[in-house]
């Protein structure tokens, strides 16, 4: 008996730190997303403004992070940068979470072959490589952000749309919502009252789960030339720029990258432990 | 966890390990039987690990970081180490389905591999000497060619006047830009005299034209494959070439002009210039051109190791002007509000800033566009009803934009970029389109506002060219709408006009029309920019023209 009450205690403060370093994490991810949002004030230069007297500088305390082969400063640069990837990123993500769990949760509820075509669909995009089909599609569209969102959107939401399809089908059976229909409920109202919010927990794990990749895909297709149009600051495109200078301008390349690793290990982590809180709940 | 749920749980464990006890006993059963299978699998995977790398190329050492799936060794063997003979690398940046050099502009390449040669050439100076003709005497409209004595074709067929007019008339065939030669006679009246009869008038610029690299001489009854086989008179000859990728060139052992120093010639197909870079560094290539403003920093900081060469080309970058989207006051003050000599500082060594189509000490080069006059710019735009308000050039409550169309190549879009800030500080919101190419978009569907584009604006020492390429009516270039009668009527004077004087005034008037529309800015020059390792030497480095490469006297870097 004492042995148990030790064991559940443990249980207990495994549980508390694992929501403690998700709440710390997710105060991290806030203020980033709170900096990278408000970057152009704290921006110390103008990222556009180029000098040729200055351009290839090593870091100095005018310029943190030193400057690119415009002469332009690469700290400058990655503060709106972040705005640009960070923000791409969460609206894609959030984009494909809406459209992929609306996907899902009707396949799921309805099945028959809506489900069937949709699921169909959902096995050929996920078959296919999504960077090379992402490359395939921004190349026929031409090289914008937008463009590059779509590209990678196209195929982003079937991880959504499976995962919410898979827990309908298994919350549509539940008595409750047997209940539900007895007693004349429309199905929306089911799917809106009902459905929803006992997918939304496992739902909302998967999206900060993918918060890093999409981030590199947007990055990838960016390195690429299929992102941002120049001069507009965006990590990927500075890695890509910068590439040319490595050897007599390292900095040109690690500022931006560096960042790329920073958010994309950050939204990981978080996510990874979102899942892990949500996990040790469900137990 | 319910009752049920657990007994389900205790069950798996049970079969796990009944699983994992029939695991362990097969093994103490097979036991040496195991481990010999074991090894043989570990044998077979490294077997297949070490194939698969050597097929993928990750394993090897040698040829460099070909492209294309071409093989590098070929059979242009040879030691590299000595500075005679072994095999001459070096990279090429544009991939092709052909070497056929009658088509498109591929013996800008092959010409450059040593594979093919002209009657004339352009040397270092800007001069039209013999190459495979011993000369040319013009006569009014009438040209006699006369061949070199002993000038044969790698397979030791003789080079007679035949060929030659035969390989002029499957020029004019196979390409529709040399439609014009087809109005002229060709008589051989010996194995060593081509006579061109230039129809009814005088053709001044006939032996320039003669020098093109298009009109390459090969042996069109030998040769049986065009587009991979071209039996040519240069040094070398083709060994083999990978459509899209590389290509492997020998020693001509019946070269014309004495003996070739190298055993054989490879260019990499490479248009990364990080790896052009990176082969250059290592090892794996003597030789290139094109080098980036980083690489010249790199290699100039090596002067043991490595030799730099930069001559002037007259290949310039530009943009068009669209006059039926943008208003002439617009053009006008866009042309005024470009600072180029600030362009050129951000590439130095890769190019510096140009006045116009032609240098300035050139005799059709006396007429230039304006300079830039900002105060005048604005009073262009102002006189236009366009105010500037929190500056923006804003017109009915519009503010002044402009698109940018542009590509990534030869520092193309870092011009953009600067030409996007230039025209943003002065008042016309410019914003920047990326195309993967220009031909196959802007150039040909003329959907733009501003584009970019580069060519050699002065190919032969004679602005004629740069006529028929962008200043008339039906040429290729002419996409900003400034062709008119006007100007071709003067054209067609030019071409037939012989006094140099007279030739002069009439280039500078076409010249004076097509700056005066605004439809062409003229930005900067570029450079040649050739690096070859310590021990390298004939790649035509000193010549202004990208499409003279190696010769019989090329020698390979000491590594």
């Amino acid at each position: 008996m004492k042995k148990e009450k030790v064991k559940m205690n443990k249980k207990q403060l495994k549980k508390a730190r694992l929501k403690r370093k998700t709440i710390i994490l997710g105060i991290i991810v806030l203020i980033v997303l709170v900096l990278s949002f408000f970057a152009p004030y704290f921006a110390p230069n103008d990222p556009y403004l180029t000098n040729a007297i200055a351009a290839k500088h090593p870091p100095t305390s005018e310029f943190l992070f030193g400057t690119d082969y415009l002469g332009r400063c690469v700290f400058s640069r990655v503060l709106v940068g972040a705005r640009t990837s960070i923000f791409a990123t969460l609206m894609l993500v959030i984009m494909s979470f809406i459209v992929g769990t609306a996907i899902g949760i009707i396949c799921g509820y309805y099945g028959g072959a809506v489900d069937n075509i949709i699921m169909r669909i959902t096995d050929i995009l996920l078959s296919l490589p999504q960077l090379v089909l992402a490359i395939a599609v921004a190349g026929i569209l031409g090289g914008s952000l937008v463009n590059t969102l779509i590209a990678i959107g196209i195929t982003s939401w079937t991880s959504y749309a499976r995962l919410a399809r898979s827990h309908t089908m298994r919350i549509k059976n539940l008595p409750y919502i047997n209940s539900c229909r007895m007693t004349g409920c429309s199905d929306f109202h089911i799917l809106l009252t009902h459905v929803l919010p006992n997918l939304i927990g496992p739902m909302l794990v998967n999206a900060t789960l993918e918060i890093g990749s999409t981030m590199l895909s947007i990055a990838g297709l960016s390195f690429l030339g299929l992102g941002v149009a120049p001069p507009a600051a965006e990590w990927g495109s500075m890695v890509s720029e910068g590439r040319s200078f490595l050897q007599i301008a390292p900095w040109t390349v690690f500022a931006p990258a560096l960042s790329i690793l920073f958010a994309v290990m950050l939204f990981n982590y978080f996510g990874e432990s979102v899942c892990d809180l949500a996990n040790s709940n469900e137990v | 966890m319910n009752s049920e749920e657990k007994r389900i749980k205790s069950r798996c464990d049970v079969v796990k390990i009944k699983q994992a006890d029939e695991f362990s006993s097969y093994m103490v059963l097979e036991g040496e039987g195991f481990s010999m299978k074991k090894k043989l699998l570990v044998v077979a995977l490294s077997t297949v690990m070490v194939v698969s790398s050597l097929l993928t190329g990750c394993g090897g050492s040698s040829g460099g970081s070909s492209s294309g799936g071409g093989s590098a060794s070929g059979g242009a063997s040879g030691s590299a180490e000595t500075t005679t003979g072994g095999v001459f690398k070096s990279v090429e940046t544009f991939a092709y389905g052909s070497i056929d050099p009658h088509k498109e502009y591929y013996s800008w390449h092959t010409q450059k591999y040593g594979l093919t040669e002209t009657l004339f050439r352009i040397n270092d100076d800007m001069e039209i000497v013999p190459w495979l003709a011993e000369g040319i005497e013009i006569e009014d409209n009438v040209g006699t060619i006369t061949l070199k004595d002993g000038i044969c074709f790698s397979n030791g067929n003789p080079v007679t006047s035949d060929m030659v007019k035969r390989n002029i008339e499957r020029l004019i065939e196979v390409s529709k830009r040399f439609n014009y030669m087809s109005e002229w006679t060709y008589e051989t009246p010996d194995d060593k005299t081509l006579v061109i009869t230039t129809g009814d008038r005088v053709y001044p610029t006939l032996k320039n034209d003669l020098a093109t690299p298009e009109l390459a001489i090969m042996d069109l009854d030998a040769t049986t494959d065009f587009d991979n086989n071209p039996i040519c008179t240069g040094p070398f000859v083709v060994d083999k070439f990978v459509p899209q990728g590389d290509i492997t060139l020998k020693r001509n052992d019946n070269y014309w002009d004495g003996e070739v120093n190298c055993d054989g010639v490879v260019f990499y197909s490479m248009s990364d210039d990080q790896s052009k870079l990176m082969a250059m560094q290592n090892g794996e290539i003597d030789a290139y051109d094109n080098i980036t403003t980083s690489d010249i920093e790199i290699f100039s900081a090596d002067p043991d190791n490595y030799t730099l060469a930069s001559v002037p080309m007259q290949m310039r970058s530009y943009a068009f002007l669209n006059s039926e989207k943008l208003p002439d006051s617009v053009r006008e003050a866009i042309v005024l509000a470009i600072d180029k000599e600030s362009i050129a500082a951000f590439l130095p060594g890769m190019m510096s800033a140009t006045e116009g189509a032609f240098d300035t000490d050139a005799p059709y080069g006396k007429v230039q566009p304006p300079k830039r006059d900002i105060e005048k710019a604005k009073q262009v735009l102002e006189a236009d009803g366009y105010k500037l308000e929190n500056g923006v050039f804003t017109k009915g409550g519009q503010p002044l934009t402009v698109t940018i169309s542009c590509y990534q190549s030869r520092n193309i879009d870092t011009i953009a970029v600067l030409m996007q800030e230039q025209l943003n500080a002065f008042g016309i919101k410019a914003d920047i389109k990326i195309v993967d190419e220009p031909d196959g978009t802007y150039m040909t569907d003329h959907n733009y506002e501003i584009c970019l584009y580069r060519s050699i604006t002065d190919k032969t020492g004679d602005p004629m060219t740069w006529f028929e390429l962008a200043v008339e009516s039906i040429s290729y270039q002419n996409i900003a709408g400034f062709g008119n009668e006007e100007t071709d009527k003067l054209i067609e004077e030019y071409r037939y006009t012989v006094d140099p004087d007279e030739r002069a005034e009439l280039a500078n008037e076409i010249m004076q029309q097509y700056y005066d529309s605004n439809t062409a800015l003229f930005l900067t020059c570029y450079n040649r920019n050739a690096v070859l390792r310590k021990g390298a030497s004939g790649f035509s480095e000193t010549n202004p023209f990208e499409f003279y490469g190696v010769s019989a006297k090329t020698t390979v870097g000491i590594k």
